[in-house]
């Protein structure tokens, strides 16, 4: 057990532990065939043809390619004034649906489709670049983000990525940038005030009017996140006099709002800031054209900071929550020198010498996402909808695509180690095996052929669920008592205790 | 959540686990002695998606009321066919659904201030809230939320044996508690009381037979340790407290309200509690004094007069304060409902309130008196109450900086 390096089959597990939604007995055999080497190489180009059934599935799934145009049309139809109720209702109802539809999806493609490795990153750059379906339109958007922002980039380039986030209305919406406006002008402040003045007769309302107008002024949020959450890293190489710079470099893009091309990306020169601006001490020409945003997006994606930041943050996501600086270092190298080649800087993660180490074999806390998805696919459980595994996901509380904050759920066990967090997860657990999630089940062939004796029975059971690393002795040793106290112990019974165990709570 | 105080909070905690469930736990502040004063605590609940002001405290003495809202407006008077509001003074009335309030009002344990809220405009959910529960309007800068900056600056010098002081009673932390101090997100009933699958997971988490995966060293049995002795804790002191005898309505507010008066009841340390209780957003059909609004302020007053009538003379020690992040149109939309707005009305029950008047400066429904011509204006910055309620209830001057780019001013009379 204590052998420095871990066996091929030990390394199996391990990669697909942490650059898959979760390793199954299934997929390290299909490994094992191929060759680790082999196998993640292909991984890599995340074009692999996806089963039938989930294919089948995901076209049943209307809005799912749908643009923000179409998403729009379709589903976030006006309530005229005076709409009677049951119409009213249905289309309440139907605002909801493309969330509830790419939530869906997203489940579905993580628990039964062929490029997992394809899903894991999008699972990471989805929380790096996170949104918010809470906020007002975004849920609108996210289906054409989800797809043509995160998806299509995840295992692409880095810089094509942030700068697709960038033009995207979810990311302006959610971050406030479509907003974004020059500061009003001194004159063009003098004239809202007189006009409040003047309707309202009251000198107050006046100067509350000039406060309004200059609030609708620049909006700093965007900005400011892209480059602490995105890029830079938080009060690194960057002041806040560069955070006003991106600010006003990026005044203008805004989103679309004509029926006919509504939710695309718009330049608005009427209210971009046209002066000269200084970025990271480079001087950029004040243009009436989008280029200096772009300017600022290629600054960053090239810079090394943005390479140290990220890699940090990808070897936090698959190594450990604290990873090797040195480790940190050579993998940021691979990220700047490839200019953010995503598949590049995966394999240098995967190939370093530190990936491997005993201590890290499943020694990382699993987030509640990575829980439930791998608890799911461990017991090749068949879901039908997103609803039961939405609701265990809230309570966990790591909804998907609601984090409340733009920083993304929290990357490191500690933030998901609350007192009282476990309780959840067990009744989850003990919930699956008795097919009380609404939409997912265990079927009964997930228990065919299993001994019929409790020794056996455990045995087995843990060597399905846990594949290659079995689980510890303690545990196997606690569970032994449990079954042997247990009347009549049942395979369903032992599964929810394996997926309780502490064992399975790492990855 | 910054990771440092879940760092200390496992570090003391775990040490507790690892020498073998220590009986009774560290996690909870030690019972007050005999003879000690009880402290103060705040029960902040948020009612989420902006509650619809005008139709909880009716200014039903201002003419332009009635026009603003032909179809959901409440009555200033009963009739045949509908009850109109419950009159405080000569322009507000309490929605008749808050009948249960109106002794406390009396009493004067129970104040309304009008016109209340932020000085930025947004108008958007995530925005509104996100800026109240860290109670800085338009900065996105700070990490704790108002009530875990509360936490962290009076945190006592000896922090052993006084860990847990705050508790949210849902699975997810709210902003506003969401920092370095540690507060226990208290998981729903039917996972609290699952006791046979708690009872399962202490036989797998509990014991060590011998030492082979030195199992103590493992953070995630220690959380699951953690948990199983936090909730085996929390249901000690819930049980110790529990008063049989109030009703509380049947709702999503009256049972959290129970179990916090259980626990307040244990005197076990609480200071901070907080509740939410979503689906304010009523852009349709929210009804006059019967329908949507009506069922769920008749909830929710019912089981705040529950509560103050299960916490009995303790209700001096217990400031209960309601907020929104936003009100909404004063004019009804064409759905019989009410859009976005601005001013809003926070609530406020027991401790050392100055109840049986309506608190704030009130500039009347007259369309240029209101804010951009629809709403509401913001009379009183909702931190002026955050900052009310900490210096005259919890006895904690707030600091210069507590609440940043903020100049002080109290609400008059309210304390």
């Amino acid at each position: 057990m204590s052998q420095e390096t871990l066996s091929d089959d030990e390394k199996i597990v391990h990669v697909l532990n942490r650059l898959t939604p979760g390793a199954t007995s299934d997929l390290v055999n299909e490994v094992r065939k191929e060759g680790l080497k082999g196998w993640f190489a292909r991984q890599l180009k995340g074009d692999a043809r996806e089963p039938e059934l989930l294919a089948a599935a995901l076209r049943n799934l209307d809005s799912l390619g749908r643009d923000c145009k179409e998403i729009h049309d379709t589903y976030d139809k006006p309530i005229p004034d005076g709409t009677a109720e049951p119409e009213r209702r249905k289309l309440e109802a139907l605002k909801i649906v493309p969330a509830r539809e790419l939530c869906t999806a997203i489940l579905l493609r993580a628990l039964y489709g062929a490029n997992p490795v394809l899903e894991m990153s999008c699972d990471f750059f989805r929380n790096h670049f996170s949104v918010s379906i809470d906020k007002d339109e975004v849920r609108f958007l996210v289906t054409d983000w989800d797809r043509r922002v995160i998806r299509r980039h995840a295992l692409g380039n880095f810089g094509d990525l942030l700068k697709a986030t960038a033009h995207h209305a979810a990311m302006l919406f959610y971050l406030d940038n479509h907003l974004s406006r020059r500061p009003p002008t001194k004159s063009e402040l003098q004239m809202i005030e007189s006009e409040a003045r003047r309707t309202t007769k009251s000198k107050e309302r006046g100067r509350e009017a000039v406060e309004i107008a200059r609030q609708r002024g620049l909006n700093e949020n965007y900005a400011r996140e892209l480059l602490e959450l995105h890029t830079l890293g938080v009060d690194r190489h960057y002041t806040q006099g560069d955070v006003l710079m991106v600010a006003r470099c990026l005044t203008g893009w805004t989103i679309c709002r004509r029926p006919e091309q509504w939710g695309d990306f718009e330049f608005n020169v009427d209210v971009h800031s046209t002066e000269n601006k200084t970025f990271l001490g480079a001087e950029v020409k004040g243009k009436r054209d989008p280029s200096e945003g772009e300017w600022v997006l290629e600054v960053l994606s090239r810079h090394k900071g943005t390479a140290l930041f990220v890699a940090a943050k990808l070897c936090r996501w698959l190594v450990s929550d604290d990873p090797d600086e040195k480790m940190v270092m050579r993998v940021a190298k691979v990220f700047n020198q490839s200019v953010g080649d995503l598949p590049k800087t995966l394999t240098a993660i995967v190939e370093d010498p530190d990936f491997f180490k005993r201590g890290h074999f499943r020694a990382k806390y699993k987030r509640p996402w990575e829980f439930v998805v791998s608890a799911l696919r461990a017991t090749k459980a068949e879901v039908t909808s997103f609803d039961g595994i939405g609701a265990a996901l809230e309570a966990m509380n790591e909804p998907l695509y609601r984090c409340a904050d733009p920083t993304g759920y929290y990357d490191q066990a500690e933030a998901w180690r609350d007192p009282g967090s476990m309780a959840i997860r067990w009744a989850f657990c003990s919930d699956l095996v008795a097919g009380r999630i609404a939409g997912a089940k265990i079927p009964a062939s997930f228990y065919a052929d299993v001994p019929a004796d409790a020794a056996g029975m455990k045995t087995e059971l843990a060597r399905r669920i846990l594949p290659v690393a079995g689980i510890g002795t303690q545990t196997s040793q606690n569970l032994d008592a449990l079954v042997s106290r247990a009347r009549k112990p049942s395979g369903p019974m032992i599964v929810g205790v394996l997926l309780g165990s502490p064992d399975f709570q790492k990855q | 959540m910054t990771d440092f105080g879940r760092r200390d909070f496992l570090r003391i905690t775990g040490a507790g686990a690892a020498a073998g469930f220590l009986p009774g736990g560290q996690l909870f502040a030690q019972d007050t002695k005999a003879g000690q004063a009880a402290k103060p605590v705040l029960v902040a609940i948020y009612l989420r998606g902006g509650q619809d002001a005008l139709n909880v405290l009716v200014p039903f003495g201002d003419k332009h009321y009635k026009d603003l809202r032909p179809t959901i407006g409440i009555l200033a008077k009963d009739t045949e066919d509908a009850k109109g509001v419950i009159a405080l003074d000569d322009t507000f009335g309490l929605h008749p659904s808050m009948k249960a309030l109106k002794p406390l009002y009396d009493d004067k344990r129970f104040a309304p201030v009008v016109c209340t809220g932020s000085p930025h405009n947004t108008r958007s959910h995530f925005d509104a809230q996100d800026f109240m529960e860290y109670a800085a309007p338009g900065m996105r800068t700070l990490k704790a939320g108002w009530l875990n900056r509360y936490l962290a600056a009076t945190k006592p010098a000896k922090t052993e044996g006084v860990v847990l002081r705050a508790l949210a009673m849902q699975g997810l932390l709210p902003r506003a508690l969401r920092g370095e101090c540690p507060a226990l997100a208290v998981p729903e009933r039917n996972v609290l009381d699952n006791s046979k699958v708690l009872e399962t997971f202490e036989d797998i988490y509990g014991k060590d037979g011998d030492k082979m995966d030195k199992r103590e060293d493992d953070p995630v049995v220690a959380t699951g340790r953690d948990t199983l002795e936090t909730l085996k804790r929390y249901k000690e002191i819930e049980a110790k407290g529990k008063t049989r005898k109030t009703n509380y309505a049947n709702g999503r507010l009256g049972s959290k309200l129970k179990d916090i008066a259980s626990v307040i009841h244990a005197d076990a340390g609480l200071e901070v509690a907080c509740i939410d209780i979503g689906g304010w957003d009523h852009h349709a059909n929210e009804g006059d004094d019967q329908g949507t609004i009506a069922n769920m302020l008749k909830e929710g007053s019912d089981s705040l007069a529950a509560f103050a009538d299960d916490l009995g003379k303790r209700l001096d020690q217990v400031l209960v304060v309601v907020m929104t992040e936003f009100g909404r149109t004063c004019k009804e939309n064409g759905n019989s409902g009410t859009d976005h707005g601005h001013g809003s009305v926070m609530l406020l029950l027991g401790g050392a309130v100055k109840g049986g008047k309506v608190h704030g400066e009130w500039r009347g429904l007259e369309d240029k008196a209101l804010y951009e011509g629809r709403d509401l204006p913001v009379t009183t910055d909702f931190r002026n109450v955050f900052a009310d309620a900490l210096r005259n209830h919890m006895k904690f001057d707030p600091p210069k900086d507590f609440f940043p780019d903020y100049k002080a001013a109290a609400v008059k009379g309210l304390f």
